[in-house]
Parts: structure tokens; sequence; C-alpha cells
């Protein structure tokens, strides 16, 4: 028997277990648990000479069967995957592949020609091949029984991956995640779920998103099948889900948006097979909730709590809805969620931050000391003669439990910004609007929406003689340099900057200011 | 409906989405939308409800598929079917 310690253990024991279940669907394409492993195999073969043990290999493509792949020949070749969202554009795209520094990049559909990516040494491409000062590989289609098998061993203290997330402050950062991190993170995700091979789970959500990634690991930790979703307008969403009689579906609160477009579709002939649904990335609107739950009435839905730095903490059990949208549950299995404020455990219903527990801790930030030591730090509930080796993870998230252990979010006292499910700082948005060349200084803020979680309005200053239609221009250049997430809502132009006695910009007063009517402009 | 219809809405939408979506910038009516990531799903959400009212149609669950709302194009081409 295969042991189940790394994600290419999972694999390799799931394709012995059933080498004919379906694994993926993609499409018109269905590949088998055997032809996966082996596939992946081949790939790995094909990468051995590029990447050594434990180097990050940036993953830069569309969700597909071939992400999937090159995902796991990653793994079973000792390095680790970064997935780069493909809805992010070339600064943020450099950002990534530089701090991780990945000589070697997947990507499909020709993305990333003509950029320059200094730390990429080799291109392998699905698809036609990009042009830049890179070498460029194809990747292996075929799948061939007969590769040699060319597998690096990786134990479950090995780096994984990093997904890229952003804090209050800053350019994003990596959080890094051993092995035993991802598969751990299946197995209390699967068990709460009650994840069988029977199940079909349809992914809607990216795999650079630890949520999104999620599905994938849980999916082979019990040898299911994962579809892959590509478009989510409601027609396609209802019919996606309707015609792979997909047992399970993990949204972000947009998607719950989408759906309810087919409310009425989903009146007349109800999803049966759903067996299950989750929500991450951000509270459901209560409204959301309610129609779901009216719709939906033989699907137990899961309300989930997680933070990327501790992959995922908490859920609310379906049987526990009527506490509303606002309760994040209790913790996940194996796992201890302290409340904390002032160095101590707070009391029943006292406001502290939510400190996780428990073996999903991430590794850190990769290459971040100082960030790390400020979010991971020693667990304080320990025994001193521990000497402080335990690690947990400091959210920053606002949180108050019941007596009878229920967590209810508050909120959160700091700039983050959190968008459709993506997390951003201001200083991202800042940058990219700066950058247009026609704004002297900006201040980006978050203002509560139902839907997306947080609006992004930006408050700017022009640069001297602006054109006229100078916002126009801004937005374009916006919309081109940032993923679509990062687009503010509203973008004003003001004289002058509200500052504090010591000349910093005076971010308060300005989100008081023009925090307020966010649908016009 | 007339050729002359199909270009009206064409118009229509175009002015939409580049007033909306991305800054006043003139759009291709064979611009990939959503491929290109021009126009969010979200961002479909609210231009089917400014369809509905604009051209007096219902957007049937069944309707609101990538086909339908690929390019300007083919957003004129199955609102005007819609109108007919």
């Amino acid at each position: 028997m295969v042991p189940g310690f790394t994600l290419g253990e999972l694999l390799t024991s799931a394709a012995e277990r059933a080498p004919d279940a379906p694994a993926i669907v993609d499409g018109e394409r269905t590949l088998t648990y055997g032809e996966l492993a082996l596939w992946a195999d081949a790939v790995a073969g094909s990468l051995h000479d590029l990447v050594a043990k434990g180097d990050r290999v940036a993953i830069f493509m569309e969700k597909s069967i071939e992400s999937i792949v090159a995902m796991l020949a990653v793994t079973q070749v000792g390095a680790a995957f970064v997935n780069v969202n493909p809805a992010l554009k070339h600064a943020q795209v450099e950002h990534i592949v530089q701090d991780a520094s990945a000589r070697v990049m997947f990507v499909d559909g020709e993305r990333g020609d003509g950029w320059e990516l200094p730390t990429v040494e080799t291109v392998v491409h699905h698809g036609p091949a990009p042009g830049g000062s890179w070498a460029t590989q194809e990747m292996v289609t075929v799948l061939a029984p007969d590769v040699p098998a060319r597998r690096r061993r990786s134990i479950e203290t090995d780096l994984g991956t990093i997904l890229y997330t952003s804090g209050s402050t800053g350019m994003p950062k990596g959080v890094a995640f051993s092995q035993h991190n991802l598969v751990v993170g299946a197995r209390i995700v699967a068990s709460y779920l009650r994840n069988t091979s029977e199940d079909r789970i349809l992914s809607v959500l990216p795999f650079s998103f630890d949520y999104g990634l999620n599905q994938l690991t849980t999916s082979i930790l019990v040898g299911a099948t994962l579809i892959v979703q590509h478009s989510r307008l409601p027609g396609d969403l209802l019919h996606g889900l309707r015609r792979s009689r997909a047992t399970g579906l993990a949204g972000v609160p947009p998607v719950w948006s989408l759906l309810l477009r087919s409310a009425s579709s989903l009146e007349a002939e109800p999803l049966t097979d759903l067996r299950y649904i989750t929500n991450s990335g951000g509270r459901i609107p209560q409204a959301s909730l309610d129609a779901l739950r009216r719709l939906l009435p033989a699907t137990s839905i899961f309300l989930m709590y997680g933070l990327t730095e501790a992959f995922r903490s908490t859920y609310l059990p379906p049987d526990q809805l009527d506490r509303g949208s606002d309760c994040i549950g209790i913790p996940i299995p194996d796992t201890e969620i302290l409340v904390i404020k002032d160095g101590r455990e707070c009391g029943a219903n006292e406001v502290g931050e939510l400190v996780h527990r428990g073996p999903t801790v991430a590794m850190g930030y990769w290459g971040q000391e100082e960030a790390t030591r400020k979010a991971y730090r020693p667990n304080p509930m320990a025994s001193p003669e521990l000497l402080g080796v335990e690690r947990v993870v400091h959210s920053g998230d606002l949180v108050r439990r019941e007596p009878d252990g229920y967590l209810y979010f508050v909120g959160r006292d700091d700039a983050m910004i959190k968008s459709r499910g993506y997390r951003m700082s201001p200083e991202e948005v800042e940058g990219v609007l700066v950058g247009s060349g026609l704004v002297r200084e900006a201040c980006a803020f978050g203002v509560p929406d139902e839907e997306l979680g947080h609006r992004v309005v930006a408050v700017v200053t022009l640069v001297d003689e602006p054109p006229a239609e100078a916002l126009d221009l801004i937005r374009r250049h916006v919309i081109d340099e940032a993923p679509p997430y990062m687009v503010p809502s509203r973008i004003i132009a003001i004289e002058e900057l509200p500052r504090t006695a010591s000349g910093k910009i005076d971010r308060p007063a300005v989100r008081t200011a023009y925090g307020g009517d966010v649908h016009a402009g | 409906m007339t050729t002359a219809a199909v270009d009206d809405v064409k118009l229509v939408v175009a002015d939409w989405i580049s007033g909306k979506v991305v800054g006043g910038r003139p759009i291709d009516e064979h611009h990939p939308l959503l491929e290109s990531g021009t126009l969010t799903s979200m961002d479909t959400l609210e231009l089917v409800l400014f369809l509905e009212e604009r051209f007096a149609i219902t957007v049937m669950d069944d309707d609101f598929v990538q086909e339908n709302f690929a390019s300007i194009a083919d957003i004129a081409r199955f609102v005007t079917a819609k109108t007919a």
C-alpha cells in the first residue's frame, strides 16, 4: 500500500486503488486516475533535468486538465508548484515569479508572450510557445505508459506549494505550505464534508486560491471526480451542475449571486444530486443564504472560514444555519481556535483576535522574516518547557465566542481590502493608479458591499495639467495592468489629500469623506 | 428585425460596456469580452439587468450562457433574436 503523506503519494495511491475511476472532467475530456498519474509522471520526467528538488515552478494557466497535470508533475519531481491566477497582468505575475525565484514556468494559450520575467529560464507551454528570452519546451501531451518513472522522493515536511496572497500593507506575500499542510488540509475538509469516491465536485474557483486548491486535493485524497467548470455565467453554471450531476460545489459569495440568478430553474427542477455546497472567502449575504436554503432543500450548506496562512480554520455545521451568516462556527477537526486579546484568552462574547492552532498552520511567508514573526508566533498557551517551538497563526480577524463555543466574525481593524474573495492591500491598488503617470498621489480603501465583501474606492490627486479625460485614462490603465477585482468601482479626483500632523495621508479622514456614495461615478 | 436594428443594439451594448467597464475606450464588436476578462461574470449580471430593461426582454436562465455574451456582436445577435 502506498503511504499517504504527500500529495504525490495520494495520487499514486488513488491510481493504484481505482485506475479506471474518472479523476478529472474538463469539457468533453475525462481523465482516469491511472491516466492522470501516468501523464503526471511523463511530465515529471520532462522536468527532471530542469528543476532540482525544492525548486519553485510557476504555473500560469487556465484551470484545465493540463494545469492539474502540471501541478502534480511538479510535485512528483520533488519541486513546489506556484499557481498564478490567470487573471493577473504582467506586473503582478512578475512580482510572484521573481519573489518565488521560479526558473521554470508552465503557460497555456501564449500567455506571457513578449513579457520579460528575469528569473524564468524555461517556459513549458501547452499551445503556442510564447516569445521571450527563455528556452521553450512543449508540455508532454502523450500518455506514455512505458515512460521510466523519474520521480524524486518527497517527504511531508518538504515544501509543497506557495500561494500568494495580500495583507493590509505592501505587495502580495507567498504563504509556504508543506506537503503535510496540503494533505492534512485535504483530510480535515474531507472528513467533515464526508467526501467519498462517489463524489463529483464542480470546481469553479482558481487553484491559486487555497480554498480552490482544496477541492483538487480532497478529490484526489478520496478518489472522487473533479469537474473543471470554466464559465461562471448563470446558465453555464447551472448547466455544469446538471450535466455533471455534481454532488459538491465550493464557492465565494459572488458565485451564489450567479447561481441564484437561475432561481426559477432551480425551483422548477431542483438539483437533487447536489449533496453539499460550501461558502468561503467572505460572508455570504443573509438574503442569499436564505434563498439557497429555500431553493436547495436537499443540499447541506456549510459556511466556512479560513485564512490562507492556515489553509482552513472553522466551519458552521449545516444544522446550525439559523445562527446566521455572521457565525463562522466551530474549529475544523484537529484544530483549536483561540480568541486572544492583550496576550490572554478572551471570556465569552469578548472580542479578540482569532488565533489558529493546528496542523494546517503553514510554514510562513516565503522569504519574509519580519512578517512571518508577526503572524506566526509561539503558542501562548504552551508550556514554556516546550520552548516555543509550536507556532500559531494570528489572523488579524476580530471574532467573539459565545458561551456554547460558536464563533462569530466581528471585523478587522486594518486596511486590508477583500473583494470577491481576493485579498489586496491599499498599496497594491495605489501603485497601479500612480503607474498611470496621471496620478500624483492615491489613497485606496474598501467600502463594505453585501455581495462583493468590499468595493474598491480610490481617491486620487492628479498631476499638473491633466488631460480632460484623465479619469477615463486612469481607469483604462488599471484595467490593462491589474486583475478585475483590483479595479476601483469608483475613482475620485480631488485637489489635495487630507494629511495627519506628521504629514502622512490621513486614511481614516479620506475614508470618512469619500466612503459614502459608492454607486455613483 | 432588420440589420439596422442589430447595429442599433450593438451601439447600445458597446456604449454600456465602454462607459461602465473600460473607461470610455471603444471596443471592437468581436473582442472576446469574457475570455479576456474585460467583462467579469458579476458585470454580466448588471449588463443583463440593463438589457432587460432597455429592450424589454427577459433573459431566461438557459439563455444566460457564454455563447450569447462572448462579444458585443454575440450579445447584439442574442438581443435582436429576443426582440424579434
